[in-house]
């Protein structure tokens, strides 16, 4: 291929195609819940998909009916639905979501008709609109980044800030082991991850760190808002497999902290090790990667074809800026890499069959038929040197296992 | 306070029914929504979905497009799948969004028509309404576009209503023709699992049709009206209710006449929660195979009218099934997600009967066969 193309058309989803939803994301919140309202279609994979997470008694969903939008008599049907449930709740939440979806774009909904007073009748909660609205896909603002900014807006106010740092855009925390926590420790400063936190109050202490490290695009928004609103500082420094990007974000990252650049020659040296007995034990076999394992499938495929790994399809939709020039060092100097997108509505029942295949991600594995499965979504806890290491030693250990990939995508939770 | 759900999902929307409906035909059938929606059905209410090649599709929706009310954009996507992908028919059906800027989906349908000369559908669905009448609505359009008189065949029936969302995959609807072919009949189509889009086409020869589920109802009614073929309304579940139903369908391919199985007779001893049609065919096999003075079945999904007998329940929304769940029965049957709108004091024993509409993939790998004399095996839990 010496050109690639991304193409919009009439959307696929397989199977296999999902992520964190939004309430997933929104739980993290601690000591909160969430309510739904919208047409009662909207709600059935998010109570679904919460039920089989188990974090049920969270949630809850209030249908709207067609009068109630005729009529409009949403907004007091919200006030009233809402005010009851708070009223009987013990105890109360410490923040209550009101979740609306893609009809609230239309209809102009008077969001503080019933914010106001709820939140004067009911001080020690937060209550707060948010959106679940996919139909602002394409725009600046689509459901995945405005929950980060919602999210992070009920960090705590401080105007002197302590000698720590927020992680912001990865579902999980970096891996504890992870050379640039370690390095930021030996400095004297403490990270940060929203996952570490049990109660509301203790949630409250990231809006006291001085500078929020970016990992995903999804919370650049969301960092923004945070330096005009709390004067927390930020930077982008995304998870990344190449090596120069990696020392290179760490150094910029110390220079914006005022410490000193790290030395990371002896991870590096690590990383290089594993992946160098990766690609022993892969011994040939072929390897594909989707963009839901990753944010950066064509920075992966381009580090594994650098080593001599036999990259065989990259599964995107799009490409990112930030990946920009690894797709087209790949369409260069590997054009026998498919770059395959698996919403294109030719990809119905396109499977491959192969069992030879290590797959990095559910949609590859899905559209290649392999059992063998690296079961990742959005990077997971992948950071730095760490995260190469990491992502090796699963490949490794992959290529000796077999999943039920039916079973599989179904205990994963992942939701479209 | 008392219109929030706390305990159950959203049952299966009317987008789902249209869908499921259509799934097996090789039609394109696209939802014109922003992808949560087409999320719904492929993720939770299509267990046909993994390893298919069936073409279900999102339109990818955006706001800009609402508020323009840019069909065009939707009708080029669509005929330019269309091209490379040559379906037997093109489905468009609605979603929330196009209800509220009200997207003309049969005007949309007649331009692709006109424009591809493949059959088209339109159906108007809001994700308000829930999925056995989306359904409903395909089975009667398929029926209305393909359905012609023809010359009919003696002790040739149609089976109307079959989806995945009330009969699951496990072998129910199969045994429904079985029942019917065992008893010397021929199956002329089913609509819609186990048939083809040429089979339905020859859905006017039939002597009568079977009405499985309420979803075919309204399909059997226009073909009543419209090409004189009489229904009869029942499942064979349970030894003399089949033979009951078998009787039903004889004097109806003699006269002419619709029929509709008798519901069982009301009381506190069963209460069946599920779709009509299957509740009652439970409700009946209970007492006349087992010994029950007496069963309720409860519908809770669309309420229709003329399936409602004068005794009959229904119950929308959770605090209604709730109620009507702790009114003294002594034994309660219906999906595992009910067991838990049981009140703390109530001495009812419940049983699981999963219906995929309800709990989806939480609890579909659990689903009972019961048709026919399957039933036997639910009946030693109860």
């Amino acid at each position: 291929m010496s050109e690639c193309s991304f193409v919009r058309t009439l959307q696929y989803s397989s199977p296999a195609r999902g992520g964190w939803s939004i309430v997933r994301m929104a739980m993290q919140v601690p000591e909160s819940y969430q309510l739904f309202v919208g047409p009662s279609a909207c709600m059935r994979h998010i109570m679904l998909s919460s039920m089989e997470l188990k974090i049920d008694d969270r949630i809850s969903w209030l249908p709207i009916r067609e009068a109630d939008i005729v009529s409009g008599s949403y907004e007091a049907l919200i006030l009233e639905s809402v005010d009851g449930l708070l009223g009987k709740m013990e105890p109360r939440p410490r923040v209550f979501m009101i979740f609306v979806t893609c009809i609230d774009n239309l209809l102009g909904t008077d969001h503080d008709a019933f914010l106001a007073p709820l939140n004067e009748k009911y001080p020690e909660t937060k209550t707060i609109v948010c959106f679940m609205n996919p139909i602002t896909g394409d725009g600046p603002a689509p459901p995945a980044v405005t929950i980060q900014d919602t999210i992070y807006s009920l960090t705590g106010e401080a105007e002197k800030k302590d000698d720590a740092v927020n992680f912001i855009g990865s579902n999980l925390a970096i891996e504890p082991d992870n050379e640039l926590i370690g390095w930021l420790k030996q400095n004297g400063i403490e990270t940060r991850h929203i996952s570490q936190y049990q109660t509301f109050d203790a949630f409250q202490e990231m809006g006291k760190s001085r500078f929020n490290i970016i990992t995903s695009p999804l919370a650049l928004y969301a960092a923004k808002q945070m330096k005009l609103r709390k004067g927390i500082g930020y930077g982008y420094f995304p998870v990344s497999y190449s090596f120069d990007e990696i020392e290179r974000g760490a150094a910029e990252l110390c220079g914006s902290l005022g410490i000193p650049a790290p030395d990371f020659s002896r991870e590096r040296q690590r990383a290089e090790e594993k992946i160098f007995e990766t690609l022993k034990a892969l011994a040939g076999r072929p390897v594909s990667i989707d963009y839901a394992a990753t944010y950066r499938p064509f920075g992966l495929a381009r580090l594994l074809l650098e080593y001599g790994f036999r990259v065989d399809t990259v599964y995107t939709s799009e490409c990112l800026p930030v990946e920009r020039g690894d797709m087209e060092w790949i369409l260069k100097n590997h054009r026998e890499v498919k770059i395959v997108q698996p919403e294109h509505f030719s990809m119905p029942g396109q499977i491959a069959g192969s069992r030879e295949h290590l797959c990095i991600g559910f949609e590859a594995a899905y559209f290649t038929g392999s059992p063998h499965v690296v079961p990742i979504a959005a990077d997971g806890e992948h950071y730095g040197y760490a995260g190469v290491v990491s992502m090796m030693e699963k490949m490794r250990a992959e290529c000796g296992h077999e999943y039920d990939l039916e079973q599989l995508v179904k205990d994963s939770g992942l939701v479209v | 306070m008392e219109k929030i759900s706390l305990n159950l999902p959203p049952f299966a929307p009317d987008y789902s029914g249209v869908c499921s409906a259509l799934f097996e035909l090789g039609g394109m059938i696209v939802i014109h929504d922003a992808c949560g929606c087409t999320g719904n059905y492929t993720g939770f209410d299509e267990p046909r979905w993994y390893g298919s090649s069936s073409g279900v599709y999102c339109s990818v929706l955006r706001q800009i497009d609402a508020i323009l009310g840019d069909d065009e954009k939707l009708i080029g996507r669509i005929m330019e799948a269309a091209a490379e992908m040559l379906p037997k028919f093109i489905c468009v059906t609605g979603s929330p969004v196009p209800m509220v800027i009200g997207t003309d989906f049969q005007g949309i349908a007649d331009e692709l028509e006109q424009r591809t000369g493949l059959p088209a559908f339109g159906f108007s669905t809001t994700g308000l309404r829930l999925y056995d009448s989306g359904a409903s609505d395909a089975f009667l359009a398929l029926v209305r576009r393909f359905g012609k008189k023809e010359e009919t065949e003696e002790k040739r029936i149609n089976l109307l209503g079959l989806t995945p969302l009330d009969f699951y995959t496990n072998g129910n609807a199969e045994a429904v023709c079985s029942c019917f072919e065992q008893a010397g009949y021929t199956v002329g189509t089913s609509l819609a699992m186990g048939a083809s889009l040429e089979e339905i086409m020859t859905c006017g020869r039939a002597q009568a049709n079977i009405v499985v589920s309420q979803s075919g109802l309204a399909a059997a009614n226009d073909m009543y009206e419209r090409l004189g073929i009489p229904y009869v309304v029942g499942l064979p579940v349970g030894k003399k209710p089949t033979e009951e139903l078998l009787r039903l369908l004889e004097q109806t391919c003699r006269d002419g006449k619709n029929r509709m199985a008798a519901p069982p007779r009301p009381g506190k001893q069963a209460l069946i929660l599920g779709e009509r049609v299957i509740s009652e065919a439970i409700g009946r096999c209970l007492v006349q195979d087992h010994g029950l003075e007496n069963a309720a079945a409860v519908s809770i999904f669309t309420p229709n009218v003329e399936l409602m007998h004068p005794d009959g329940l229904h119950a929308s929304g959770e605090a209604e099934i709730a109620a009507v769940m702790n009114g003294g029965y002594e034994l309660v049957i219906g999906d595992p997600m009910f067991r838990r709108l049981l009140a703390p004091d109530s001495r009812a024993k419940f049983v699981d009967f999963p219906s995929p509409a309800v709990s989806s993939k939480l609890h579909w790998n659990e689903c009972i066969p019961f048709i026919g004399e399957h039933i036997e095996e639910f009946v030693k839990r109860i």
